[in-house]
């Protein structure tokens, strides 16, 4: 069983060991990622492989750089002004960062949800067939809005008013599973979420969960997440990222129960965070 | 630490509080006084629009007035004289044709054309009671003759020939008789005889006969000349027509009938061109720096330009346009070079509130869409353009406003123009705030009110302009 403390020193072996990959085939995977805003580092070579399938939860203190590894999943860092990315994220073995790829072709392969819902202002409809349209979908869309909206356990509550409520008028929950359904409406093979739940009450974020737990059958998650017990509630593995640098990466049980690093004990037991 | 206010942050406190106070007292003076001024114009110019419906039933009934002067020992007399003789008017009818002279309303003495549209503003009744003298004399005297006096040598008014439907014959003139003087004015030319009469009538507390001094045979004798003639001629007042004639006329020499017709489609043309060019440029502009370009030196050179740009007075604008627009392209002085030179005046406004505009659009929106795989251009188009749109809009309409209101940059421009047609994209053109330019400019009595009227119709078209852009944004607005 993988664990990893990646250094400098050590990086070159630990590329070739691949022990740090957990049990499953691996559908990302981070190679010595390096991220820099400015002159400020980031992320200091973060090696970790997304295992296919699961649902992979990012742990760690505010400024951590859980976000910024997450967004490096989808190149939405491309977007920030000033910032510099060293090392490589393979998706089925092929770097992302490649100067062949268009990041627009990996974001519609790798899906994000975002911290604050962030619906369009436009008819629940529009919002989920947005993706589809700019995606060339040939088809029935109104049936695939549909069935995204159900996928995304919205359906039920919005099909009465698909055209005349728009994003804005759904509840915090019930947005964010609209960008959920967003997601899902353009069939990515990935969905990152990024503290999806943070700004939703307690029963919406127990229906969010509820709803990764579902993804997972199709997708593979990876989550970024503040609340440890959410963490422990649904992931499958966790990683620990404290300033920058991964810490310890395994299967959710072990990181929670039993540590290798005290950092990691220290921040689960909540001595500091 | 105590929750109790140490003394110096009590101090601190009534210190901040005396400040906040002052300044929000002179703040809220200076508004005030703003404002009254504001009121104190806009009443202003109200009043002195008021003759414009008096002007306009004054036009319509066929009196279109001017004031004239006699040059008499060094002094300057005025008296008011129909200038426009229109046929089927009230006035017509009543047989005032062109060149009388307009001496009496009702018992008051007329010396100026605004002292009738006063008349008429507080008529009680739906009539004029005018007294005029013919401005044709012969209709009076006859033919008169110069001549010399056989004994002193002095120039004597002789009448040379006198029909007999001439009011001179009625009242007893004949051939032959030579005028010495009317009431108290001596004759001493053929013209001067008409002008002794307007005189003397003036003098008159309302119309009635004048005393002509003759001599006939060599006897002097004295002859009472019913010279004036008196008529009611019914005055159809109406603000609504007035407004409309005046909104719907072209310009003219005489104020009753000069109109903003061509001045209002000028204006409408040229801010209508300036959007059509402005608006895609200057979001154009605000998208690249927005949405596409990169923080570098460039660009920030470019940023500091456009906000510059805003600060050049609009004269500047002029000469460019003139010089390069008009002259070195060659595209001469009319409307669509203004709209072209407008343009180049209101772009960095544009530019600047479009960019502040695509600035409230959050980031998260852009976000979302890139999230779900939107090319840049996919993003600008589909979401950020289309929310951004009520702000860009709101800016636009008060950039054009502004342009509405301009007349320094289109003076240069060839906009100074007397208009008598509905101009076209290649015609010379006038705009609103140039034909009031020009009408202030005019010597002659109610220019002064049209121009005064045409204010208050800038300000409600900009009263429009700006109600629209309120709406716009209150409508449309979204809190993100």
């Amino acid at each position: 069983m993988g664990r990893s403390t990646v250094t400098q020193p050590r990086l070159e072996a630990r590329l070739l060991q691949d022990d740090f990959a957990p049990q499953g085939e691996p559908i990302l995977q981070t190679r010595a990622l390096s991220l820099w805003y400015g002159k400020q580092q980031a992320l200091d070579s973060v090696t970790l492989d997304i295992p296919k399938n699961k649902i992979t939860a990012i742990i760690g203190p505010s400024g951590c750089g859980k976000s910024t590894l997450i967004r490096c999943f989808n190149r939405m860092n491309d977007l920030v002004p000033g910032v510099r990315i060293a090392g490589e994220i393979l998706y089925h073995r092929k770097n992302i960062y490649d100067p062949n790829v268009d990041p627009v072709e990996v974001r519609r392969r790798i899906g994000m949800v975002f911290q604050k819902p962030n619906p369009f202002p436009k008819s629940i409809y529009e919002n989920v067939a947005f993706g589809l349209r700019i995606n060339g979908f040939q088809g029935n869309l109104a049936e695939h809005v549909e069935r995204a909206l159900r996928a995304a356990a919205l359906w039920d509550e919005v099909k009465d008013y698909l055209h005349t409520k728009s994003g804005y008028d759904l509840s915090g929950g019930q947005q964010q599973r609209l960008c959920i359904a967003r997601t899902l409406a353009i069939e990515p093979e990935v969905i990152l979420m990024d503290e999806p739940c943070s700004a939703l009450d307690p029963i919406a974020t127990a229906k969010i969960e509820d709803l990764m737990l579902e993804l997972k059958e199709h997708y593979t998650v990876v989550i970024v997440t503040h609340n440890m017990q959410q963490a422990a509630r649904v992931s499958d593995f966790t990683a620990f990222l404290y300033l920058g640098r991964l810490i310890e990466y395994g299967p959710t049980k072990k990181i929670f129960e039993n540590p290798d690093k005290k950092e990691t004990e220290d921040y689960i037991t909540g001595k500091f965070g | 630490m105590s929750a109790q206010t140490l003394p110096h942050e009590r101090r601190l406190l009534t210190w901040r509080k005396t400040k906040s106070a002052f300044f929000g007292s002179l703040t809220f003076s200076t508004i005030l006084i703003s404002f009254a001024l504001l009121v104190a114009l806009i009443v202003y110019i109200l009043i002195n629009a008021r003759p414009l419906m008096a002007m306009r039933a004054a036009s319509r009934a066929g009196l279109v007035l001017s004031t004239m002067v006699i040059q008499w020992n060094a002094k300057n007399l005025p008296y008011v004289i129909v200038t426009d003789f229109v046929p089927e008017s009230e006035a017509a009818r009543a047989g005032v044709s062109e060149f009388d002279a307009i001496i009496h309303i009702g018992s008051e003495t007329v010396y100026r054309s605004a002292q009738v549209w006063e008349a008429i503003a507080r008529l009680p009744q739906e009539t004029l009671p005018i007294g005029w003298i013919s401005g044709d004399p012969t209709k009076i005297f006859g033919d008169l003759l110069p001549q010399m006096d056989p004994q002193t040598g002095a120039l004597r008014v002789a009448i040379d020939y006198l029909p007999e439907e001439s009011l001179g014959f009625r009242a007893g003139l004949r051939p032959g008789d030579i005028l010495v003087q009317i009431e108290d004015i001596p004759v001493t030319g053929s013209r001067q005889a008409w002008e002794a009469l307007i005189v003397a009538a003036q003098k008159k507390p309302q119309p009635g006969p004048l005393a002509v001094q003759i001599e006939r045979d060599g006897e002097l004798l004295t002859i009472a000349l019913d010279a004036e003639q008196t008529a009611q001629i019914p005055i159809t007042r109406s603000w609504a027509s007035a407004i409309w004639d005046f909104l719907t006329s072209f310009d003219s020499n005489s104020p009753e009938k000069a109109g903003l017709a061509s001045a209002i489609v000028g204006s409408f043309y040229l801010v209508g061109l300036t959007a059509l060019f402005a608006l895609p440029i200057g979001v154009g502009a605000a998208i690249y720096l927005e949405e596409y370009a990169t923080k570098n030196p460039l660009t920030e050179l470019i940023q500091l330009l456009i906000v510059n740009l805003t600060g050049v007075p609009s004269v500047i604008y002029g000469i460019i346009g003139l010089e390069i627009l008009a002259r070195a392209l060659k595209m001469d002085r009319v409307l669509i070079t203004g709209a072209l030179t407008m343009t180049l005046l209101i772009l960095p406004m544009v530019i600047i509130a479009a960019r502040e505009a695509l600035r409230t659009i959050p980031d998260s929106i852009r976000q979302a869409a890139y999230a779900v795989g939107a090319t840049r251009w996919q993003v600008v188009r589909s979401h950020v353009l289309p929310y951004a749109l009520p702000g860009i809009l709101t800016g636009l309409i008060i950039a054009l406003s502004r342009a509405m209101g301009e007349a320094a940059l289109l003076i240069l421009l060839g906009a100074f123009q007397y208009l008598t047609f509905i101009p076209g994209l290649r015609d010379y053109f006038t705009v609103i705030p140039i034909q009031i330019f020009t009408w202030i400019g005019e010597a002659k009595d109610g220019f002064a009110n049209i121009a005064a009227a045409a204010i208050v119709v800038l300000l409600a078209i900009l009263l429009l302009l700006n109600g629209l852009a309120i709406f716009l944004r209150i409508r449309f607005q979204r809190r993100w």
